[in-house]
């Protein structure tokens, strides 16, 4: 092969090189061009009503427009767990009605113990409870709430003199564990590690002081 | 099928339909006016290819195109230059997908048409009608449907409150200026940004041809000018479209006092909108407009045939930046500046 084949193949390689890389970018201008405009079409741009509809909702929730995504989604958590917090409250206070209806029926103008046992209920559904309970003017109650290991024990006006919440909120904590205070007629306690074994023992307790 | 549309060129016998017909299109701007045209033809000599588009002889127009025929290595470019908005104007109950296709049919071997589009012109037929496009940057506009005192409250944030008191303290006054002084001002940033720059003598004639709508705005320290816009005020709209201020003043915060100014200009003028002209997204001049509450607008070329998008593409001018930024005096002289400017038609 002499110079002048090679020379030529050089030039050929060359020319065809360039003719394909050539095409190739053009092809991908169009291509890129194309999609550019394709999407300029189906885009419309923002609305001047759409931008004072933002800036309405961003006023409403107290903060910017182009924040108005991250505190939608932080409302929307809000909401999810408020909804899942009255779900459980359903179901707790129709337990909780429940129990209650399946109990004896008590005498409100004679001296009597009432134990409420909230399966699933924490402190804040025990005071809930227990702020009711204490207006019980000749009882004495005894609210265990177990999701938290918590309760409350509230005394009526006319046991006081003889009963003290907190006493017996202590004593309950002594019987099984855990740490309690208050005065004569509310008193609340916690980290309990054998709460119905020890509510149950300050119940059988004051129920054979009463009797 | 409907029949094809005929493209008129515009002579001097179509010149009152030209003009009615941007008198009454909701989406005209000063850029397709025959004061706009007129001054780019008269300063740069480019040979006008503007074109009306007809149902059939003898009726209204249904579209009009602006745009200059520009010479480039191996072909020609026809395009609206120097402005953000070169789009046609389509009548509302025409079919703009029509327009555009015979504006792309009737282009030459080496000829590219780039139309300068952008959200709210009401054309979008481009990709049905087969233009490439490229994305040019955004357009900032600030729509004035609350006055001057709600928009200072509620869309213009900290960033510029400040800063516009501190200009205020500091003793900055703003009014009208001449083009002279805004002239002084646009090279000396030119020069800064080592970009071609206009020659005078086109603001000069732009302000004949416009009259009224041309109006450079000034910030003066104790009587000396020390930043500038000119605006563009055409129908409802206040285009803020060439700015000059001198860095070593920055500190005294003139532009953002210029900015304010100008839009309280707008708003008491009954102007509907102010566009604060084209950025380039991202940009710390971006970040600076949008503290006004403006909202984005995409501007987008549109070129046909849709393998020479790369002619429209501004990205090549920013990859320069950093030499042409050394090599200012040069580019921004007098004489070189001007026709580098009528070179690269942005």
């Amino acid at each position: 092969m002499n110079k002048r084949t090679l020379a030529e193949l050089a030039i050929g390689s060359a020319l065809v090189a360039g003719t394909n890389l050539y095409w190739r970018r053009r092809e991908q201008a169009v291509r890129d061009g194309l999609t550019t405009s394709r999407k300029r079409q189906e885009s419309g741009g923002f609305q001047r009503e759409e931008v004072r509809a933002a800036e309405e909702a961003a006023d409403a929730l107290n903060t910017r427009p182009a924040d108005l995504p991250e505190k939608v989604e932080a409302l929307d958590e809000k909401v999810r767990k408020l909804n899942h917090d009255l779900d459980s409250l359903r179901k707790r206070w129709v337990d909780t009605w429940w129990s209650a209806r399946m109990q004896q029926p008590i005498d409100p103008s004679e001296p009597h113990v009432l134990s409420i046992t909230l399966e699933e209920g924490t402190l804040s559904d025990a005071e809930a409870f227990g702020e009711r309970t204490a207006m019980d003017e000749w009882g004495i109650a005894i609210i265990t709430a177990h999701a938290d290991s918590t309760f409350v024990i509230t005394v009526g006006e006319e046991l006081s003199d003889e009963f003290g919440a907190a006493d017996l909120a202590q004593e309950l904590s002594d019987r099984a564990g855990g740490g309690a205070g208050g005065d004569d007629h509310y008193a609340t306690g916690g980290d309990v590690e054998e709460l119905q074994a020890g509510s149950q023992y300050v119940r059988d307790q004051l129920e054979e002081k009463i009797e | 099928m409907s029949s094809e549309l005929e493209l008129r060129p515009l002579t001097d016998d179509r010149i009152s339909e030209w003009e009615t017909f941007v008198e009454n299109s909701e989406r005209a701007t000063v850029f397709h006016t025959l004061g706009w045209l007129t001054a780019v033809e008269t300063e740069f000599g480019y040979e006008p290819s503007h074109a009306l588009a007809y149902e059939d002889p003898g009726d209204d127009p249904v579209a009009i195109v602006p745009g200059f025929t520009v010479g480039t290595i191996g072909g020609t470019i026809i395009v609206n230059p120097f402005c953000e908005y070169g789009f046609p104007l389509v009548a509302p109950d025409s079919d703009d997908v029509r327009v555009l296709s015979r504006l792309a049919d009737d282009l030459g071997f080496l000829e590219t048409r780039i139309l300068k589009g952008v959200e709210w012109s009401g054309v979008k037929g481009y990709n049905e009608a087969g233009f490439g496009g490229v994305r040019t940057g955004v357009s900032p506009r600030l729509w004035l449907d609350r006055s001057y005192e709600e928009l200072w409250n509620r869309s213009f944030e900290k960033q510029i409150r400040t800063p516009v008191r501190t200009a205020e303290d500091r003793g900055l006054t703003v009014s009208e200026g001449t083009l002279d002084e805004f002239y002084s001002l646009y090279l000396q940033t030119m020069r800064r940004l080592g970009s071609p720059p206009f020659p005078e003598s086109f603001f000069e004639t732009l302000s004949t041809g416009l009259e009224d709508a041309v109006t450079p705005i000034v910030a003066y320290l104790s009587g000396k000018p020390i930043g500038s816009i000119l605006l563009l005020e055409w129908g409802e709209q206040t285009i803020m479209w060439g700015n000059g201020s001198l860095e070593e003043y920055w500190s005294y915060r003139p532009n953002q006092l210029l900015y304010a100014r100008c839009i309280e200009r707008a708003c008491d003028r009954g102007q509907s909108v102010v566009d604060f002209g084209r950025t380039r997204y991202g940009t710390g001049v971006h970040e600076f407009k949008s503290h006004f509450g403006a909202v984005d607008c995409e501007l987008t070329s549109f070129v046909t045939p849709p393998h020479r998008v790369r002619e429209a593409s501004v990205d090549q001018y920013d990859k320069l930046k950093p030499i042409t930024r050394r090599l200012a005096p040069l580019i921004t002289h007098p004489t070189i500046g001007p026709k580098l400017k009528r070179m690269i038609h942005e």
